[in-house]
């Protein structure tokens, strides 16, 4: 009886969750459960976590160094990392968004997937979204502090706020222009019609020409700290601080005239755009202003957020409360077209936070990333359960099979040992281990070349020629030296290793590649048809001394291969 | 240097290779040349032993440094001696390199499994006809690092000392994938490929008996 009690119990407790999800598809807030968090200790985080595909990214802030190097993580969405990027020069709140461009091409160049990185100390940096190699960077001014607000896309080009003004990139990494404007912070530019809007500290709206003439617009005394919102063709919407109130401000761009939309409370968060409206919030309320025709204001709804405003979903506005209590408000429009809050998000750790949310739906599932001043970061989700791999791409029949194979060894290691068969366990275990190292001895030669070699003496600058083209810079190299002659290739991005490079240079160069399997790894038997007595390859000056399918190799560097 | 060497050296000219090939089959022969090996039945026993060995080294090498050989060449050596150790060694290397690529690699693996197998020879491995199966699982750790560690010198004078000892180090993943092979090679068919010998010994002192017989009954 007690059997069958216990067996209902656990049916029932399986169950459970299937039918509350399936009850509640309306209410879907109520159904988020927390997967995993991450603490990231005493830095802390001011911007939204992003997620591209199956990694998230994640950026932390630092005011001194003692309490942490600011960093850019890369988790999967079982919370491992995957890899980080530091920068400890940058230590004056680093809070520009991290922007995702995928591989494209234009009139000034062509780039891989990155992820666009500013930094406080005012470097400015492509990764690779993969690794975190860099792909290239760029130096923007630093006067007490570097970038902090969020870069814009415009085309092929990227416009970064600056501490004085904008620089324009080609998404490259080729500097268009500098502009030297107004002293910013958290300030962002805004492409329209090819020319570019940007507030300042002293409460200046600056317009640059395509032609890079500058004019401005004084808004009002105070600080433009977000990035201008278009309205229409020809209107832009301004929130401007003032010392204790803010003002809503609309600018024609035509004429100049500056209207007063609404004046709200003080330190204000950094507006959206959601359909015809604008959500906008501050220390006293959040506000929704119409923009259907001409911006009004629609109705508020108390709360504190002065950070980023998420709108996931299509329908949800989530805010940080920003406050002791912390935690989060959930906000969305009425079919009638008013604001209201549908729910609070709160956990045990709340604290400030000015950091906006992802999120993100798979198959119904509705996933979303929290973080605060604490800097812990938080995975929720309606009704999910953890499927670790599952979607691995890697995966394939082999793989399977081995892992089947590897399944049925350990335990049948098992059983011998349950019937002390001691001998005939050993053979399956040890049986088990060379399967289990030969799927892995990939990773462990890499792994193992990279702990042994001296990367100190390995700089892409020693094997740098000056005949190379500058868009070459920062981008991997391979050099093919034959006995008579030079195939020189460049400007590739991505390769993770120098067998992956090879390929594809040659590929690309229209070369013929041998390669033979080797109890050792893959070994290049002939390039172009040319054996020789063998081929050598180097990486940033430095011999091979592994198969090239094992040698990683940085997003910059030059890969020489020598006939002999 | 993987690249440059193939994978244990420079590749050796055609006249360089036939003399290499000249003077370890005059070795092979040279240990094989003792009084108890004259049966033809007991050189084709043997003979299937090494094309055996040599077979399965092939069939193998696209495993990454496992090698049959080694604990083939431990058992040879405690089972039959040094003397066919080494023949089996030099003759295995050979004929397998035939197939997986032959040059100044080949006398240092020869070497190398030679050793391995004077040091089978030399280890009581085989205790009251009863192959120690620990005692091989230790020499099957400690014949990989050795032999992998000959072989390796093959590179000499074509690499600084510096280069040779970042090529040992960078060896060492595979040095381990050989000692775990030999382990599980040992584990699997030790016992096995020890009975299968110790047939082939049983054969011969049955008609070394019969012989005698005939002689002392003439």
């Amino acid at each position: 009886m007690r059997i069958i009690a216990t067996f209902f119990a656990v049916l029932l407790f399986l169950l459970a969750p299937i039918s509350a999800a399936e009850s509640n598809d309306s209410n879907w807030t109520s159904d988020l459960t927390q997967q995993w968090d991450i603490d990231f200790e005493a830095v802390y985080v001011s911007t939204r976590p992003v997620i591209i595909d199956e990694s998230i990214y994640v950026r932390t802030s630092s005011s001194t160094i003692d309490n942490g190097v600011p960093t850019i993580y890369s988790l999967d969405f079982s919370g491992n990392q995957q890899w980080e990027v530091t920068n400890p020069n940058s230590t004056k709140q680093d809070m520009s968004p991290i922007l995702s461009v995928s591989a494209g091409n234009g009139e000034c160049g062509n780039w891989p997937d990155m992820l666009l990185i500013g930094w406080s100390d005012g470097l400015f940096q492509a990764l690779n979204p993969t690794n975190g190699n860099v792909i290239w960077q760029h130096s923007t001014e630093f006067l007490s502090w570097g970038i902090t607000g969020k870069a814009t896309l415009d085309g092929d080009s990227i416009i970064i706020p600056t501490r004085t003004g904008i620089d324009k990139l080609c998404l490259d990494g080729d500097l268009e222009f500098s502009q030297q404007l107004g002293l910013g912070w958290r300030n962002s530019p805004t492409a329209l019609n090819g020319e570019y809007w940007i507030g300042d500290e002293s409460g200046t709206l600056w317009h640059v020409s395509a032609n890079q003439s500058v004019n401005s617009y004084s808004i009002g005394e105070g600080k433009i700290r977000h990035q201008p919102l278009i309205i229409d063709d020809d209107n832009l919407l301004i929130h401007l601080q003032l010392p204790s109130e803010s003002e809503l401000k609309s600018l024609d761009t035509t004429t100049g005239e500056l209207t007063t939309v609404a004046k709200l409370g003080s330190s204000p968060a950094m507006p959206e755009i959601m359909n015809q409206y604008v959500i906008t919030a501050d220390a006293s309320y959040v506000s929704l202003i119409d923009c259907l025709e001409n911006c009004h204001m629609v109705n508020q709804v108390p709360f504190r957020s002065n950070g980023e405003v998420s709108i996931i979903f299509d329908d949800y506005i989530f805010l940080p409360h920003n406050s002791q209590e912390g935690g989060y408000g959930i906000f969305t429009i009425s079919d009638e077209g008013e604001l209201y809050q549908v729910d609070t998000l709160n956990f045990a750790d709340d604290w400030y936070g000015t950091a906006g949310l992802a999120g993100h739906e798979v198959n119904g599932q509705k996933q979303i990333l929290v973080v605060n001043d604490n800097a812990n970061l938080k995975f929720l989700s309606t009704d999910y359960v953890l499927t670790l791999e599952s979607s691995n791409a890697d995966s394939d029949w082999a793989t399977i099979f081995a892992m089947v194979l590897a399944l049925i060894i350990i335990s049948t290691t098992g059983i011998q040992l349950l019937r002390e068969r001691f001998q005939s366990a050993f053979k399956f275990f040890i049986l088990f281990i060379t399967i289990l190292v030969y799927f892995s001895l990939g990773d462990i030669i890499s792994a193992w070349a990279d702990l042994v070699e001296d990367s100190d003496n390995s700089d892409p600058d020693d094997a740098w020629s000056e005949n190379w083209p500058d868009k070459w810079l920062g981008t991997q190299v391979v050099i093919f030296e034959f006995k008579d002659g030079l195939i020189e290739a460049g400007g590739y991005v991505g390769h993770e290793d120098v067998l992956e490079l090879t390929k594809y240079a040659t590929s690309e160069q229209g070369i013929d590649l041998e390669i033979s399997d080797t109890s050792f790894g893959k070994y290049v038997v002939s390039i172009d048809g040319k054996s020789g007595d063998g081929w050598e390859y180097y990486v940033n000056g430095q011999a091979g001394t592994i198969s090239a399918e094992y040698q990683s190799i940085d997003s910059n560097a030059v890969v020489v291969w020598k006939q002999l | 240097m993987f690249q440059s060497y193939g994978v244990h050296g420079p590749v050796l000219g055609p006249v360089a290779g036939l003399a290499i090939d000249i003077v370890l089959l005059g070795l092979a022969f040279w240990m094989l040349a003792s009084p108890d090996m004259k049966k033809v039945s007991n050189i084709l026993t043997f003979v299937t032993l090494i094309f055996g060995i040599s077979l399965a080294r092939i069939l193998m090498s696209p495993l990454p440094n496992i090698q049959p050989v080694t604990v083939a060449c431990l058992i040879i050596g405690a089972q039959l001696g040094a003397r066919r150790g080494v023949a089996f060694a030099v003759l295995v290397t050979m004929i397998s390199n035939f197939i997986l690529g032959d040059g100044i690699w080949t006398v240092y693996q020869a070497i190398g499994w030679s050793t391995v197998a004077i040091i089978g020879a030399q280890s009581k491995l085989i205790i009251d006809s009863k192959l120690q199966l620990g005692r091989l699982y230790f020499l099957g750790i400690a014949s990989a690092f050795l032999f992998d560690f000959i072989a390796s010198l093959s590179v000499i004078g074509t690499v600084n000392a510096g280069e040779f000892m970042t090529y040992l180090i960078n060896g060492i993943p595979y040095d381990v994938v050989h000692a775990l092979g030999n382990v599980t090679m040992a584990a699997w068919f030790g016992i096995w490929f020890s009975d299968v010998i110790t047939q082939f010994q049983s054969m011969e002192e049955i008609e070394q008996t019969v012989v005698d017989g005939y002689v002392i009954g003439s």
